[in-house]
């Protein structure tokens, strides 16, 4: 797993390669890009696509025009499809990646998988945080383990908001020996709605969610997977302070282009990216979504994805 | 005759009841139950059951049975037929030759030969029409529709 | 609340937010009457553009856009019978026999009317009832949308002509709607490993499908055209008007409360207020055969739902429906945290928004009168001209909803179904209904269990679930009961 440092350095090395070093690379797009979004219009993950597209084209990071193409399906699976299929090789293709797309060929072998692509750049991670409602009796997630542990078996109950979210339960149950009950729900929107009416105990989601409900102390956060406090949520424990030993748990969001993309282009695609990554815009949408930004990369985004997918497959017990 | 009248219908009620069968059959070989809940294989199993007797119970009351005298006869298929077939051959263009051409074609085709209206009047309509929902769904509302080797 | 209210019109009436209003109930008109494209896709392309700019304008342009395509979705809906949205499926069944029978102009008036009203009355329900009425949301939790389903699925054999074939349809509705990826174990079934089917058949591939291509296979199929004779007249009748007046205001009501939970949108209410209306209507047999009331009643509901969805969002900060959940997340972009606290935080902005929607809707009712005239002309061409064009829009908007050539090969094989259904009088809309409810049903009776440990007393012990649960057993038992009791009062 990455640590933060690296991550940083890692981010702080690209912006600002010199042009000269890009021009050596020698390429340039030459026709109209197309940037595949494999899910539907108006979700998180197309709006991140449309904020990210917004920037390349109000900075003329790119010297031809940048299509949006949503191809949504089966969590990413059809985008993806798509890209195998039609655009292999074609460095004037990009597409956004995300945990989903990762997860879905696990549970369904048919879905292509990221190998049909080649990483070009991490750009975000999504925290995830236990939830309970504000009146809940529990303090933190040391006393509501305790009250998992002195009921019987799948006495609490979980509301998810899709895949992610169950694997953060099962990466918490791993971690204190507690089985949960859980209710799967369509986005994290309906999981929040069934926390706040008590129909579940809990909820394990990320923090753009439920925020203004945090602010209204309409719910609380009892602890979040990661090494070290959020600074957007300084107040919220981490899981190891608790004594609970549960791994960093976030969820990336990533650019890539079609597999077998050649070395030079997908050196220019890293560049704009960063260039992304870095524009005040981009921090700004990091801040409103409570997110943290994570530039990770070509090779090293290569390599932080293998360790997602084993993570990924462990917690789902589906050894590759 | 009545039973003449009525083989279109069968049909549709077999497919129905086929539908149903095929469905049995998967989900006999998914999980059923899992813990405290239905699993994936409950309702479709039985979906698949309910369709398989409604099907059948239609068919015999409504299609064998008590069919209603006044039923008018059902039109001629020839026509319905034909129009398929040239929305199927318009759909299996868009890949090949693009959204706007292969719709004008199938536009086309409908009006010369499924409606034998004038030369003119149908390239003018078909022409016209492609290129409203050209100009709507791509350049206004951003649709990336397939192009031929043309570039439109 | 008359204070703020005064300072929501006040804003809202600046001639930006004038401007941004009609901006947005125009897209919506436009977005709502093309199938596939709806108003979360139109919101979406447009987000972008509105960065930086002020959030009250922003909000008030998506608002539009959002109750625009509920009237927009009329328009094809009773002119061509392919649903422009959704949520107008129902109104397709009976407006467009109103179509055939001359009376295109009378049905897109009284759409227009009956939302105008609907959308007034949940606006006010809206600034009134916004607080407890979304709390009283919160006490929906799986159990009760269970029900609610249940009480939606008794309408299966309602709204079509043949009970059995109706039953049929629906069981094959519901059997269609578990292809796909399912929700409870991310795991797919029924999809062959097509990568396609992973999300299941669209609700949209399948209604633009059977009530679109299925009905220009039946009519040129039919030996006479129907005649249509004075197309251009709008305004209905007095006895239309004296027919229409209550399921207008029934549909507001169920519209507004339907809308408001957020598991369930317009489209669930328009299918519900259709149901009231044939329920409660003296001679049900007219449903169906171009029945005033079957336009009216769902054409209210749904855009009184548009409002209804909006209660969650503004007084919880919890999406009421798809398109709130974009509109949540542009607040989100402008900075506005949505969350319990918005009424009173961002008050300005609430309130210019609720202002707008009493303007929109005026507009609507202004724009939609003279539009109506204008396109039920439409109808007086004949229709050999008219639905070559009509498959050419059936397949741009299949296509447009998610890109997707398989998806329009779907068109065409449903549309064949839809075809053979409609040439042998089986009642496509229990079809429609059993996948609109089907995922719902599925997803809310193993949330449930799952709840209660594997309990059904689960149902039955939850007020609202029992409730609802009894309605339904008394959806099914009376007509039969009846039925028995009438006879023998005709032999005494």
């Amino acid at each position: 797993m990455f640590t933060r440092r690296s991550l940083m350095l890692a981010a702080s090395a690209m912006p600002f390669l010199p042009n000269t070093i890009r021009a050596q690379a020698g390429w340039v797009p030459t026709r109209e890009v197309e940037f595949v979004i494999p899910f539907a219009v108006g979700g998180g993950a197309d709006l991140l696509a449309r904020v990210i597209h917004k920037i390349i084209t109000d900075e003329k990071l790119v010297p031809v025009p940048v299509t949006l193409n949503n191809r949504p399906g089966g969590g990413g699976a059809v985008g993806l499809g798509y890209v195998a299929s039609r655009k292999a090789a074609d460095p004037h293709t990009i597409i956004l990646v995300n945990g989903t797309t990762q997860i879905t060929p696990i549970l369904n072998p048919a879905a292509r998988t990221l190998t049909e692509i080649r990483p070009s750049m991490n750009v975000m991670l999504d925290d995830f945080l236990l939830f309970v409602k504000g009146d809940a009796p529990w303090k933190d997630a040391k006393e509501f383990i305790a009250a998992g542990k002195a009921r019987p078996p799948k006495s609490i109950a979980f509301a998810t908001g899709g895949t992610t979210d169950v694997m953060a339960i099962t990466v918490f149950t791993k971690a204190t020996g507690v089985e949960f009950n859980t209710l799967n729900f369509n986005s994290g929107g309906e999981a929040l709605t069934q926390l706040l009416g008590g129909h579940v105990q809990a909820c394990m989601g990320n923090p753009l969610e439920f925020m203004g409900h945090l602010q209204s102390k309409a719910v609380k956060a009892l602890g979040v997977f990661r090494d070290s406090r959020f600074s957007a949520l300084p107040d919220v424990p981490t899981m190891k302070e608790q004594g609970i030993e549960a791994p960093n748990f976030q969820m990336w969001r990533g650019l890539a282009t079609p597999r077998g993309t050649p070395d030079a282009p997908a050196l220019y695609w890293e560049g704009v990216f960063a260039k992304v990554v870095a524009s005040p815009a981009f921090a700004a949408y990091i801040k409103e979504n409570i997110a943290t930004a994570a530039p990770v990369p070509g090779e090293a985004f290569a390599k932080f994805l293998q360790d997602q997918e084993k993570l990924y497959r462990d917690l789902l017990g589906k050894p590759a | 005759m009545k039973l003449r009248a009525a083989w279109g219908e069968l049909c549709l009620c077999l497919a129905f009841a086929g539908a149903g069968l095929f469905w049995v059959a998967i989900a006999l070989r998914m999980q059923l139950w899992d813990g405290f809940a239905p699993a994936s294989g409950f309702l479709p199993l039985i979906y698949g059951v309910l369709l398989i007797v409604l099907a059948m119970l239609a068919t015999i009351v409504d299609v064998l049975g008590g069919r209603d005298a006044s039923a008018e006869m059902p039109g001629p298929v020839g026509r319905p037929l034909l129009v398929l077939a040239a929305l199927a051959a318009g759909v299996a263009g868009i890949e090949l030759i693009g959204f706007c051409a292969s719709m004008f074609l199938a536009m086309l085709f409908l009006f010369r030969v499924a409606e034998k209206r004038s030369m003119t009047a149908s390239l003018a309509t078909s022409a016209g029409s492609a290129l409203v929902l050209v100009l709507i769904f791509r350049n206004w509302l951003g649709v990336p529709m397939p192009v031929g080797p043309w570039g439109f | 609340m008359i204070y703020e209210l005064a300072a929501g019109f006040a804003s809202a009436l600046t001639p930006w937010n004038l401007l941004m209003c009609f901006a947005g109930v125009f897209a919506g008109q436009l977005v709502g009457a093309l199938p596939g494209i709806g108003p979360s896709s139109a919101i979406a392309l447009l987000l972008p553009l509105t960065f930086g700019a002020d959030p009250t304008s922003a909000i008030i342009l998506f608002a539009g856009i959002y109750y625009g395509a509920q009237y927009g979705g009329t328009l094809t809906s009773v002119l061509i019978s392919v649903p422009g949205e959704p949520s107008s499926v129902m109104t397709s069944i009976d407006g467009y026999q109103m179509a055939l029978q001359g009376k295109a102009g009378v049905a897109l008036g009284i759409a227009a009317i009956g939302s105008f009203i609907a959308g007034t009355i949940s606006t006010i329900g809206l600034m009134l009832l916004a607080p407890p009425m979304a709390r009283a949301a919160l006490a929906f939790g799986p159990p009760e949308y269970f029900a609610l389903v249940v009480l939606g699925l008794t309408a299966l054999a309602a709204v079509g002509g043949s009970v059995l074939k109706g039953l049929t349809t629906g069981v094959f509705g519901l059997l269609i709607s578990t292809v796909g990826i399912d929700q409870q174990t991310g795991v797919a079934r029924f999809a062959f490993d097509r990568l396609w089917l992973l999300d299941g058949v669209g609700f949209i591939v399948l209604t633009v499908a059977i009530f679109g291509v299925g009905e220009v296979l039946s009519s040129v199929g039919k030996p006479t055209p129907a005649p249509i004779t004075n197309v251009a007249n709008v305004l209905p009748s007095r006895a239309e008007w004296r027919a229409s007046r209550m399921p207008i205001l029934r549909g507001s009501f169920i519209g507004f409360f339907v809308g408001v939970l957020p598991a369930t949108g317009a489209t669930i209410a328009s299918f519900i207020a259709y149901i009231v209306e044939k329920k409660v209507a003296k001679d049900p047999s007219r449903f169906g055969k171009g029945a005033i009331e079957g336009v009216a009643g769902p054409e209210a509901s749904n855009n009184a739902a548009a409002a209804g969805a909006m209660v969650p969002m503004l007084a919880l900060g919890v999406p009421g429906s798809g398109t709130t959940a974009i509109i949540l997340g542009a607040l989100i972009m402008f900075g506005v945290r949505p969350g319990p606290e918005l009424f009173e935080k961002n008050s300005a902005l609430v309130w210019a928004v609720i202002a707008s929607m009493y303007i929109g809707n005026l507009m609507l009712l202004i724009m939609n009168l003279p539009l109506a005239r204008l396109f039920a002309q439409l109808l007086r061409m004949p229709y050999a001209w008219l639905y070559p064009p009509i498959l050419a829009l059936c397949v741009a908007g299949v296509y447009s909803q998610a890109n997707s050539i398989e998806d329009v090969w779907m068109l065409v094989g449903f549309g064949a179904l839809g075809w053979a259904m409609m040439r042998y009088d089986w009642p496509p809309a229990p079809l429609i209904l059993g996948l609109v409810l089907g995922t719902i049903f599925e997803n809310s009776l193993r949330q449930s269990m799952t709840l209660s440990h594997g309990s059904v007393e689960i149902f039955f012990t939850r007020p609202i679930s029992a409730v609802l649960l009894a309605c339904a057993a008394a959806a099914v038992l009376a007509p039969p009961l009846l039925r028995m009791f009438r006879p023998r009062v005709a032999a005494v």
